[in-house]
């Protein structure tokens, strides 16, 4: 059964595709790519400079908070009186640890990487692979 | 060395250009005959091949390597087609569609093979075309994707979202249809 009707459908000729179809193609995908690299330039530009401007706010916030916690004190400890340091270095660890601003800390660096990464992204952006190549 | 197309997608998300290129050009004639096929009209075949490769493309990253390529890149076209036409209010796709498979399976008989006389008229080249065009969008389609482009019956099911059986059930309808047009 299926020969005789494989037979009928050999005998229709294939409308070929019409010239320039495949060109149409690549255009067409290349000002899709282009339309989604600026998207995603837009988006990395953003995070960079709202990440960038996190950063100083919160360097200047993190700087008062250590400033408050009396860090600097345990740090001119490390200097003036090392060989104390040294018998009570569990102590003095832990009591350093403690005063840290660590909620200040962690959003600094938070921030920092969102900059950095958003910043790696642009570049990569920038500077794209050749999307098509075709004959 | 031809490539199969799941060494071309993968060597194109690696970076080689090229592979993409390669892959329009082995299906590009397959896609754009499949789709004048529906639509009946060359440039909004035109258009419509165009932006299902685009399509195709833009989700070339989360394509399905134990899904079959060809499979995957009709049912794309097809739902392109069926969208393009669905904007120009000549969709009739719903048409002589059911739901259950198995009831029509059981109640149409394979179709009997064409008689050899047949092939001897003259102008039985114009008459199939005339027999595709009298078929309902959905029973063109399985047709020529098992005849034309190859596909079984459960790749062409995946393609047009339906049981094997419904598939199976609209072939030998389709069967039937050009049959009786043709005798």
């Amino acid at each position: 059964m299926n020969d005789t009707y494989q037979k009928l459908f050999n005998m229709i000729e294939e409308t070929p595709f019409p010239q320039g179809l495949k060109e149409a193609i690549w255009k067409k995908i290349e000002a899709e790519a282009k339309k989604q690299r600026r998207i995603q330039m837009g988006m990395y530009i953003s995070a960079s400079f709202a990440s960038g401007f996190g950063m100083v706010f919160l360097f200047t916030l993190l700087l008062k908070s250590l400033a408050a916690s009396g860090i600097y004190e345990y740090l001119s400890l490390i200097v003036s009186d090392g060989g104390t340091l040294i018998s009570f270095w569990k102590e003095f660890a832990l009591t350093f640890m403690e005063s840290l601003p660590v909620l200040g800390l962690t959003a600094f660096l938070a921030v920092g990487a969102l900059f950095l990464w958003s910043g790696a992204r642009l570049l990569r952006t920038v500077r794209p692979s050749v999307l098509i190549v075709h004959s | 060395m031809e490539h199969t197309d799941s060494e071309l997608i993968h060597d194109y998300l690696k970076g080689d250009s090229r592979a993409f290129s390669s892959l329009v050009d082995k299906h590009l004639p397959a896609v754009y005959a499949f789709v004048y096929r529906l639509t009946g009209n060359k440039d909004e075949a035109s258009d419509i091949s165009q932006e299902s490769f685009v399509k195709v493309w833009k989700n070339i990253s989360r394509y399905d390597h134990n899904q079959n390529f060809k499979t995957w890149l009709f049912t794309i076209a097809r739902n392109t087609t069926i969208d393009f036409l669905r904007k120009r209010r000549e969709i009739v796709f719903s048409k002589m569609e059911y739901e259950e498979g198995e009831g029509f399976g059981v109640a149409i008989p394979d179709p009997e093979p064409l008689p050899d006389v047949l092939f001897e008229k003259k102008e039985i080249k114009e008459k199939v075309e005339g027999a595709l065009n009298t078929l309902s969008p959905d029973q063109k389609t399985v047709v020529i994707l098992h005849y034309k482009d190859g596909l079984t019956f459960e790749q062409i099911g995946k393609v047009v979202g339906k049981s094997v059986n419904t598939v199976k059930s609209q072939y030998r309808r389709s069967l039937a249809s050009l049959r009786k047009y043709l005798e």
